[in-house]
C-alpha cells in the first residue's frame, strides 16, 4: 500500500488557501488550557491556589516579628528568612542577644539601624508581649483572645496570634500537597510505565505490588511509618504521604502504556530506531500524561486533608511547625473558642475544594469523550 | 467462573500473608514497646523490679526477633486464635467483638441514610438538569464532598454542644451513652443512644451522600445520552418511566460495585470521627492500640481490614459479572 502520491504538496504552493486552513492546529496542551479556561469555577479555584501559593511564599513578609530587611551595624540582613529555616537567620542576632524581639533591640544596639517590617506584627510561634511595638498591648491569653483589630483571627490559649499561625501554616499546606504528590507521581508514573510497557512477568510483579500497597489501610501505614522515625519532621511526613498514595497513579499510567504501546506512532518511532527509553518517556509518556494529572490534583487535595488530620490527631509535624490542623486540635479542647475552629477549618475546606474543582476542570478539559463538536 | 474465584482466593491468601508479615515487622520496628509505654504511664513513685520486667518481656514474647514472633502469631492464627490483648487482658477476638457493634451502629445507619437520600437526589438532579435547582443541589453536594469530616464534626460540636447549650436542641459531646444508662427504661435508652449518635452519624453520612449523589448524577447523565433512551423517548414512553425503568437500571452496575468496595469501611469505622466523638468503636480501638503498642490487637484489626478489603474487591468483581452480562471471567 503506497501513500506517497496522496501527500499534498507544501502549503506554500497553495496561495488560494484561506488563512483558516493555513493555521496549524493547536497542540494538546493549548487545547486543554482553552477548554479549562471556559470553566469559571475551575479558574476561580486556580486563582485561589495561586494566591495561597503567594501567601505561603511571602508568609514572613505578611505576618512576623522579624524585619524583612534591615541595616544593622553597617550590614544588610534579612532576618525574616529565619521563618523558612532557622539557619537562614544571621547568627549575629543570636550573639547580640536579640531573643527574637527585634524592634527595641535594633535601636538599642545600633541607633543608626533601619528596618522594613512585615505587614502584621505578630509571631506564629510565640506571644507578642506588651510594648514590643508602639501602641501594641500584649496578646490576650486563655479564652480572652476574641478576634479584634490587632489579632485578626484571635489568639490561642498561650496568646499566639491565630492569623500569623495560619499565614505560616499555609506554607505547610502548600508544601505537603506539592511535595508528597511529586513523590507519589514519580513513583506511580515510573512503576506504572514499566508495568504497562514491559508486560509479562514485570507487569505481573508490579501489579501484585500495587495491589499489596492498596490493601494496607493507608492510615495504618502512615501512622506506623511515622512512628518508626525517632524525630519525624514535616519532610518525613510528606515522604510518607508520597510513599503511600502512588497506587492510583500507577494503575492509570499502566493502563495508558498498555493502550499506547501498540499505537501507530510508537511503531513508527520504533521503526526509525528510537531507543526504549525515548519511546517510553518521549513518545508514550507525553501522550498518556493527561489522565494522570487528574488523580494527581485530587491527590494534592487528599494529602492536605491527611496532613491536617494527622496534625489534628497529634501525629503531625512537631510543634514549631505551624499547621492548620494543629490549630484545630487546640480548638477541639476549647470548643467555646470558636475562632480556633472556624478560620483554620474554612482554610482547609476552601483549599481542598479548590484542588477538587481544578481536578474536575482538568478531567473535563482532557477527556475526549466530553469534547463537543465545534470545540 | 469458579476457577477464577479459586485463583483470586489463592492470590488473596498470598497477599494477606505478605501484608501481615510486612505490617508485623513495621509494628515491631516502631520505637517503644508495650512495656516501655506502660512504664511511662505508671506512677513515678513505683518501680518495677528488673526480674518482673524480664518476666513480662518473656510473657509478651518481646525477647524473640520479630520474624520469630510473627510465625508464632501465624501458627496461633491457623488454630483460630488471635492471641491475647496486652492492655485489656482479654482475647483479641473478644475485644474486637465488643467494639464492632458501636461501629456498625454508625456505619450501617449512615450507609442506609446515604442510599435512601442519594438515589432520589441523583434522579431529581438528572431530571432537572441545567435548571437552577439542579445547579444549587450540585454546588451544595460538591461543597459537602470537599468538607473534611473532622472540620464538620468540630463545627457541629460547637453549634450543638456549646451554642445551643441549655436549649432543647443541645446534644451530648462525647460517648455513646449517657450516665445512668443502665437504669433507663427502654424508650429512655433509645432516646439517649439516638441523641449521642446524631452528630457522629451526620458526619459519617454527608460525605458519602454527596459522593453517591454525584456518582449517580454523573452516570445518569452518561446513560441518558444513549441511543436506546432516544428510542424509548421516540416511541412515546413517559419521562419518569424512562428515567427509572430504562436509565436508572443501567446505572445500577457501578452502584453495586460501590457497595462491595464499601465493605471494609463498614467495619473499620473512622479513626478521626470516633476519636472526636469518643465513640467506643473500631477506629478508637485501633488508635488506642497503636498508642499502647498492643501488637496482638493491632494485628487482629489489620488482618480483619485486609481480609475485608480483599473480599470486598472480589465481591465487587463477581457482582459485576452477575449484573453486566458483557463481563465474563471465563
Amino acid at each position: 500500500m503506497s501513500i506517497g502520491p496522496n501527500i499534498t504538496p507544501p502549503l506554500a504552493d497553495a496561495p488560494a488557501a484561506d488563512p483558516q486552513q493555513l493555521e496549524t492546529s493547536r497542540g494538546f496542551w493549548a487545547e486543554t488550557w482553552l477548554r479549562f479556561r471556559r470553566r469559571k469555577l475551575a479558574m476561580v479555584a486556580l486563582a485561589y491556589v495561586l494566591f495561597m501559593a503567594c501567601v505561603a511564599l511571602f508568609s514572613p513578609a505578611i505576618a512576623g516579628t522579624k524585619p524583612i530587611i534591615c541595616k544593622y551595624k553597617g550590614h544588610i540582613y534579612f532576618p525574616a528568612l529565619g521563618y523558612f529555616h532557622r539557619s537562614w537567620e544571621n547568627p549575629i542576632f543570636v550573639t547580640d542577644h536579640f531573643r527574637n524581639v527585634y524592634p527595641a533591640k535594633l535601636k538599642e544596639s545600633d541607633p543608626e539601624s533601619w528596618a522594613l517590617w512585615p505587614l502584621v506584627y505578630q509571631d506564629p510561634q510565640r506571644r507578642v508581649r506588651a510594648d514590643e511595638w508602639p501602641d501594641h498591648p500584649a496578646n490576650p491569653t486563655r479564652d480572652k483572645g476574641h478576634p479584634n483589630s490587632l489579632n485578626l483571627f484571635g489568639t490561642t490559649r498561650a496568646g499566639v496570634d491565630v492569623f500569623a499561625e495560619m499565614v505560616h501554616g499555609t506554607r505547610t499546606a502548600m508544601l505537603v500537597g506539592f511535595v508528597s504528590m511529586g513523590i507519589a507521581g514519580a513513583i506511580g508514573i515510573t512503576l506504572g510505565a514499566f508495568a504497562g510497557y514491559l508486560g509479562g512477568w514485570a507487569d505481573m510483579l508490579l501489579s501484585r505490588l500495587i495491589e499489596f500497597v492498596m490493601c494496607i489501610p493507608p492510615l495504618v501505614l502512615i501512622l506506623a511509618l511515622i512512628a518508626v522515625l525517632p524525630h519525624p519532621t514535616i519532610w518525613h511526613l510528606m515522604a510518607v504521604l508520597g510513599l503511600t498514595s502512588w497506587t492510583g497513579i500507577a494503575r492509570l499510567m499502566r493502563g495508558e502504556f498498555i493502550r499506547l504501546r501498540e499505537a501507530d506512532f510508537v511503531t513508527a518511532a520504533r521503526a526509525v530506531g528510537v531507543g526504549w527509553f525515548g519511546i517510553m518517556f518521549r513518545h508514550i509518556f507525553r501522550n498518556g500524561l493527561a489522565p494522570v494529572l487528574v488523580p494527581i490534583t485530587f491527590g494534592i487535595a487528599s494529602a492536605i486533608l491527611i496532613e491536617s488530620a494527622l496534625s489534628f490527631l497529634g501525629f503531625g509535624a512537631p510543634p514549631p511547625n505551624p499547621s492548620w490542623g494543629a490549630l484545630l486540635e487546640a480548638g477541639r479542647d476549647n470548643l467555646q473558642m470558636w475562632w480556633l475552629i472556624a478560620f483554620p477549618g474554612l482554610a482547609i475546606f476552601f483549599t481542598v475544594l479548590a484542588y477538587n474543582l481544578i481536578g474536575e476542570g482538568l478531567q473535563e478539559a482532557t477527556d475526549p469523550r466530553l469534547r463537543q463538536p465545534g470545540n | 467462573m469458579s476457577s477464577y474465584i479459586i485463583r483470586r482466593i489463592l492470590l488473596g491468601l498470598l497477599t494477606l500473608l505478605l501484608i501481615t508479615f510486612f505490617v508485623y515487622g513495621l509494628l515491631r520496628l516502631m520505637p517503644g514497646d508495650p512495656l516501655l509505654v506502660r512504664l511511662e504511664m505508671m506512677d513515678p513513685g513505683k518501680h518495677m523490679l528488673p526480674e518482673d520486667i524480664t518476666r513480662m518481656r518473656e510473657m509478651y514474647g518481646l525477647n524473640d526477633p520479630w520474624y520469630i514472633s510473627y510465625f508464632k502469631w501465624l501458627g496461633k492464627l491457623l488454630h483460630g486464635d488471635l492471641g491475647e490483648s496486652f492492655t485489656q487482658h482479654a482475647a483479641v477476638a473478644h475485644v474486637i467483638r465488643e467494639r464492632i457493634g458501636a461501629t456498625l451502629l454508625l456505619t450501617l445507619s449512615s450507609l442506609i441514610i446515604s442510599y435512601l437520600l442519594a438515589i432520589p437526589l441523583g434522579l431529581y438532579a438528572t431530571a432537572r438538569n441545567g435548571r437552577w435547582d439542579e445547579r444549587t443541589i450540585s454546588v451544595l453536594l460538591y461543597m459537602l464532598y470537599s468538607l473534611p469530616s473532622f472540620v464538620a464534626a468540630l463545627a457541629l460540636q460547637v453549634l450543638f454542644a456549646v451554642q445551643l447549650h441549655g436549649t432543647a436542641f443541645e446534644l451530648p459531646l462525647f460517648g455513646m451513652t449517657g450516665d445512668h444508662f443502665n437504669q433507663m427504661s427502654f424508650g429512655g435508652k433509645f432516646l439517649d443512644l439516638f441523641k449521642h449518635a446524631v452528630l457522629p452519624v451526620a458526619c459519617f453520612t454527608y460525605g458519602t451522600l454527596a459522593y453517591y449523589s454525584r456518582f449517580i448524577l454523573a452516570n445518569m447523565q452518561e446513560v441518558i445520552r444513549q441511543d436506546y433512551i432516544r428510542t424509548a423517548r421516540a416511541k412515546g414512553v413517559g419521562y419518569w418511566r424512562i428515567l427509572f425503568h430504562h436509565a436508572f437500571r443501567n446505572t445500577m452496575i457501578p452502584l453495586v460495585t460501590l457497595i462491595g468496595l464499601e465493605l471494609p469501611a463498614l467495619l473499620s469505622g473512622s479513626i478521626i470521627l470516633e476519636q472526636i466523638f469518643g465513640w467506643p468503636g473500631m477506629g478508637k480501638l485501633f488508635f488506642e492500640s497503636i498508642r499502647m503498642r498492643d501488637y496482638p490487637t493491632l494485628m487482629g484489626l489489620i488482618l480483619m481490614f485486609s481480609v475485608l478489603t480483599l473480599v470486598g474487591q472480589l465481591l465487587a468483581d463477581i457482582c459485576y459479572a452477575f449484573v453486566d452480562p458483557r463481563v465474563s471471567y471465563e
